[in-house]
């Protein structure tokens, strides 16, 4: 085993499986494509609407997950702890149109119909929480981690200075998770922008309103639009790498 | 020692791919076949396999008229449920098929414009109805009702045929600008248009007749196709495929046009 | 006073620590035990940041067995210095005045004792090891304990520079008049900072009169004649 055996199976499958997907979709872009796109509102409105619901999502999972690891941090053997651990990977492990139609139900106007005409649904809310409920596992999860991975002596010593649980969680744990919490946004928020079934049932897919890029996407595609929707995509592609790249940069900074 | 084991690792993940690969191609063991007393004797395609893509608002009948057509000719039928646009999609895209069945005949004329088309039939009509919750029941009764404030609506998106011509029903009556924020939800398949209605989430919604009927939901009014556009379902024997079997599988489903019948479509006279 | 009486505690059916009694007076004790012995567990029951199974535990007059660690009031020095990595010096060492306890004054005196006038700006990660114990030292200090549990508090530091802070930590140790429970593995340590020795082995503890027997008694666990 050396190196270059590594390098002859690792290079070409990710290169192939990976990279080439993206170049693919590169490729196919049409400059009249582009302009058609750059020149609809809708496109920038769904930007916006995505981004914004997502950066929300994303703030709003870190809130529960921060909430979670208090408990998965100091009270393991409590029942809250013991349900909320069980439910934690539920959302990911449902279908993304089964998620979107639990939370009509849930939600829509036949529970929460004081809330308006169609309850919470088909508002920019109910994308925020459509997105919150497939993204959440993630960040619990990260902050987990972030909580595994710290020295607990750290915790003790808070303690004995006179700090509750709570206390020496959020002048002592939190601030040293600062990593674990940032990657925790990124990847609830990167989440967020992808999803769609879920937020296309309970959000409403509203073009100008509730409809997010996603789903811009796919439609441009069924109604034949592939320059717009390629477009589209690349865009999305865009977005990503900066995620990505501020996560790196972030890192570096830290090491 | 290593070096051994991690080529057989790759192997085997070659192997695997390949073998998905040809699994999806292939072989869905053939529909059960209760029910179907004309078993013809004949046999005539006996092991000979023909792929069919069915726009997904088709399957409950489509389902049985494959049964059907299994048994009496022995033919194997590799069917893929689909949205209409993404089925055209792939055939455009070069996916082999023989035969290609719309829920919008604006994809046929797409078959026939990419030279893919080797023929073609329109086969059922069907009708953009106004579908009621129990909620609307009390507020809608006709498409002008629509226009009323604290009514929701609920229609399809542009990429499923069914939105199309709804906008288009709304449009041509006159109801379109007058609707206000009036359309709360515009989801990707007609199933989701029919299920918002169903749980009473909205208070009416713009379907197919077929799937109102299917998932038992009240229709107020029935749009004429003067207003929606014609909407017919139509099949085209995709170029390059089995065209005999093709032809043979249109000639049967249209033969047992009486199955859709009974789930809500009509006949293309 | 520190008192513990019957301490017995298992992790995973594993017996940790087996009924221990344990007196500190207002001195500093040794508690001389090999790695696994048992000794950072007992520290950690006496502190309330880990449960006991059986037992008891008195700070002064008053049995503390069921408060948890932020009532009871204990100066608590762990194996690694677990300094607050987002806070400078300074905000260290006056940490437990958030909670109430300690006043401004003390935390005056113990920079000056411990010498840390000049670090007092600095975050831990820009320090030496032994300004990082001294950091420690004060901190746990300056909420003006009723016990001080230290845990290898010199872990990691070369043999010189031990030599060289173990006089001062006696010194500020002795200062403040409380009992010092002191861990470690390390007999010549042993030797330079307690008042009295004890041997834990094997999750027992046992009174020795000096560092040698100790030594002895923690490498071979005979018991003799106690």
């Amino acid at each position: 085993m050396n190196k270059a055996v590594i390098n002859s199976i690792f290079l070409p499958l990710f290169f192939l499986l990976v990279v080439f997907p993206v170049i693919a979709l590169v490729i196919n872009l049409d400059v009249q494509g582009i302009q058609a796109t750059m020149a609809d509102a809708f496109f920038w409105i769904s930007v916006r609407n995505t981004v914004i619901a997502a950066a929300l999502a994303a703030l709003l999972g870190l809130v529960v997950a921060i909430g979670f690891s208090y408990y998965y941090l100091f009270y393991q053997d409590s029942i809250i702890y013991r349900i909320a651990n069980l439910f934690n990977d539920l959302p990911i492990a449902l279908p993304h149109t089964v998620a979107g139609l639990a939370l009509l139900l849930a939600f829509g106007r036949k529970t929460c119909g004081f809330l308006g005409e169609t309850g919470a649904a088909f508002t920019l809310l109910a994308v925020v929480l459509a997105m919150f409920f497939v993204s959440y596992s993630l960040a619990a999860r990260t902050l987990v981690s972030g909580v595994d991975q710290m020295e607990k002596e750290v915790v003790d010593v808070a303690r004995t200075l006179g700090d509750n649980t709570a206390q020496a969680y959020f002048r002592v744990v939190l601030p040293m998770m600062g990593e674990a919490i940032f990657s925790g946004f990124i990847l609830g928020f990167s989440r967020s922008v992808s999803e769609f079934a879920a937020v296309i049932m309970f959000g409403g897919n509203l073009p100008g309103s509730t409809q997010v890029l996603a789903s811009y996407v796919f439609t441009k595609v069924e109604v034949g639009d592939l320059d717009m929707a390629v477009t589209a995509a690349v865009f999305c592609v865009l977005l990503s790498l900066v995620i990505v790249s501020v996560l790196s940069f972030r890192r570096v900074r830290h090491a | 020692m290593k070096k051994y084991l991690a080529l057989c690792l790759v192997v085997l993940l070659a192997l695997g791919m390949v073998g998905i690969v040809g699994c999806n191609s292939g072989d869905k063991p053939p529909v059960s076949q209760e029910g179907n007393q004309a078993a013809d004797d004949s046999q005539q395609y006996k092991g000979q396999k023909l792929t069919l893509f069915v726009a997904a608002g088709m399957k409950k009948p489509m389902d049985e008229i494959i049964a059907g057509f299994q048994a009496k000719t022995g033919a194997v039928v590799s069917v893929n449920y689909g949205p209409s646009g993404g089925l055209y999609a792939q055939i455009d895209q070069g996916q082999p098929c023989d035969l290609y069945y719309s829920a919008d005949w604006i994809y046929i004329d797409k078959v026939e414009q990419a030279e893919k088309l080797e023929k073609s039939r329109k086969f059922l009509k069907d009708n953009v109805v106004l579908a009621v919750s129990d909620t609307g029941a009390a507020k809608v009764n006709n498409i002008n009702d629509l226009t009323k404030p604290d009514v929701s609506l609920v229609l399809a998106d542009p990429q499923a045929p069914v939105g199309v011509y709804a906008e288009n029903a709304l449009r041509a009556l006159k109801v379109w600008d007058k609707l206000g924020d009036n359309i709360k939800a515009r989801p990707t398949t007609v199933n989701q248009v029919a299920i918002m209605v169903k749980e009473d989430q909205v208070d009416a919604g713009l379907l197919f007749s077929s799937v109102a009927r299917g998932n038992e939901l009240k229709v107020v009014e029935t749009i004429d196709e003067k207003d929606s556009g014609e909407i017919v379902f139509g099949c085209a024997a995709i170029k390059g495929g089995k065209s005999e079997l093709a032809a043979a599988f249109m000639d049967y489903a249209s033969e047992n046009v009486n199955v859709f019948e009974k789930y809500g479509w009509k006949a293309y006279e | 006073m520190l008192k513990v009486q019957g301490i017995s505690k298992s992790y995973n059916r594993e017996r940790v620590l087996e009924n221990v009694s344990l007196e500190v007076s207002p001195e500093i004790k040794a508690l001389i035990g090999l790695n696994g012995s048992g000794k950072s567990t007992l520290l950690k029951i006496i502190a309330g940041i880990v449960p006991l199974d059986q037992g008891k535990v008195w700070l002064g007059d008053e049995e503390v067995t069921r408060q948890p660690p932020e009532k009871r009031n204990v100066g608590y020095v762990p194996q690694n210095p677990a300094l607050f990595q987002h806070l400078t010096v300074d905000e260290n060492i006056r940490y437990g005045l958030r909670n109430g306890r300690g006043t401004e004054n003390v935390v005056q005196e113990m920079v000056e004792l411990m010498d840390l006038k000049e670090v007092l700006h600095k975050k831990p990660s820009e320090l030496s090891g032994g300004y990082k114990s001294r950091t420690c030292l004060a901190r746990a200090l300056v909420p003006r304990p009723r016990v001080m549990l230290l845990d290898e508090p010199l872990n990691g530091m070369d043999a010189a520079l031990k030599e060289k802070m173990l006089p001062e930590f006696r010194k500020v140790l002795k200062a403040s008049g409380i009992p010092v429970l002191f861990v470690t593995h390390d007999v010549r340590e042993a030797e330079l900072v307690a008042d009295s020795f004890a041997v834990i082995h094997d999750g027992q503890v046992h009174a020795v009169g000096g560092a040698e027997e100790a030594f002895h008694k923690m490498c071979t666990g005979s018991l003799g004649g106690e």
